[in-house]
């Protein structure tokens, strides 16, 4: 049995409406579909760029900490440098004085002398320590020379070692 | 009665018969069959697959979107906090820098006055070695006797005591430079 012509036209136009529509909110929805997912990709390539940017800095910030530690360490060994040196200058006016003091004792002594025998006396008693006075006095000079030769040398090569930092 | 009705029966041919313009030898139009609405519904049947095709595309797209903007917002946040870090670096490394070119320059101030002590101190040094050995000639010239000589080599002991005095304040003025 088969429908009227009329019916049938009429249902075949409202399935023809019917699909059209639901095809174009399927097309609709498949283009803003693409659309999102082109749009994700160029996202998803901003993302990794970021991220590419945060482990460069990342690194960047490793490589400087380590770097600015490094330069604190010279920092501090420079400066203990300048405080051990200036303690050491310190120690050479003691020697001067002991030297000064044993020879003003040897001085005073000989001065008070009446006879060459006790002029000698004082000698036997006080020159030793003179000598080892003024011995030891050219000994901390010695010392102090040897130090600043090395407070010499950290700071030329500190000074060297700042082109190379430069040019890297 | 005669169930003779009136009317002849209906002629299925009369239609024809009495259209002078239809061709009698054109073929009767089939009746619509029933494969049009067949093929309507599977029309229709293929347009909501498309649909459903296209909402779950835009689902897709929609959800990948989301989730690479989540991923773009924490990157960009990774990186500002990663570049913020590395600008507090940098700033420690100026300063670490700094602290450096100060002890740098304070080291050179001791070490300039710490040269010019050991110059003195040389001096002194020589200095006072001279004294000792002026001591050990007169405590020589009085062993042998010769006073004279004793005399004359006192005033070279205080002429050099002066120089070594002298070398004594320049030692301790430079050291309160």
């Amino acid at each position: 049995v088969t429908a009227p012509a009329g019916t049938r036209r009429a249902s075949r136009r409202w399935l023809l409406i019917l699909s059209g529509a639901v095809a174009a909110v399927g097309l609709v929805f498949l283009v803003l579909g693409v659309l999102g997912l082109v749009r994700a990709a160029d996202t998803r390539d901003d993302a990794d760029t970021a991220q590419a940017r945060a482990d460069a800095a990342a690194s960047d910030t490793g490589a400087t900490s380590a770097e600015a530690e490094a330069v604190q360490d010279s920092a501090q060994e420079v400066g203990d440098l300048g405080v051990d040196l200036a303690a050491q200058a310190l120690a050479l006016p003691l020697t001067a004085s002991a030297v000064t003091q044993a020879f003003n004792t040897l001085g005073d002594c000989a001065a008070a002398a009446t006879s060459p025998q006790t002029f000698q006396g004082c000698f036997d008693q006080h020159a030793g320590a003179l000598a080892a006075a003024v011995e030891e006095e050219s000994s901390e000079v010695q010392r102090l020379r040897d130090a600043l030769t090395t407070a010499q040398e950290t700071i030329d090569a500190q000074h060297a070692g700042e082109p190379a930092e430069d040019e890297a | 009665m005669s169930d003779q009705s009136p009317h002849p029966a209906p002629d299925p041919y009369a239609a024809q018969q009495t259209d002078p313009t239809q061709d009698p030898y054109s073929v009767p139009t089939s009746p619509p069959s029933a494969s049009v609405p067949v093929l309507g519904v599977v029309g229709l049947i293929g347009a909501v697959v498309l649909l459903l095709i296209g909402i779950a595309v835009f689902a897709l797209g929609t959800t990948s979107s989301s989730s690479a903007t989540s991923d773009l917002d924490d990157a960009q946040a990774a990186a500002d906090g990663a570049e913020a870090d590395l600008a507090a670096a940098e700033e420690q490394l100026a300063d670490a820098e700094a602290d450096l070119a100060k002890a740098a320059d304070d080291a050179a101030v001791e070490i300039g006055t710490t040269s010019d002590l050991v110059t003195v101190a040389d001096q002194l040094v020589e200095s006072d070695q001279r004294l000792l050995d002026l001591l050990e000639q007169q405590r020589a010239a009085v062993d042998a006797g010769d006073f004279a000589r004793a005399d004359a080599l006192t005033v070279q002991l205080e002429a050099e005591v002066d120089a070594s005095n002298a070398l004594y304040d320049q030692l301790f003025a430079t050291l309160s430079l």
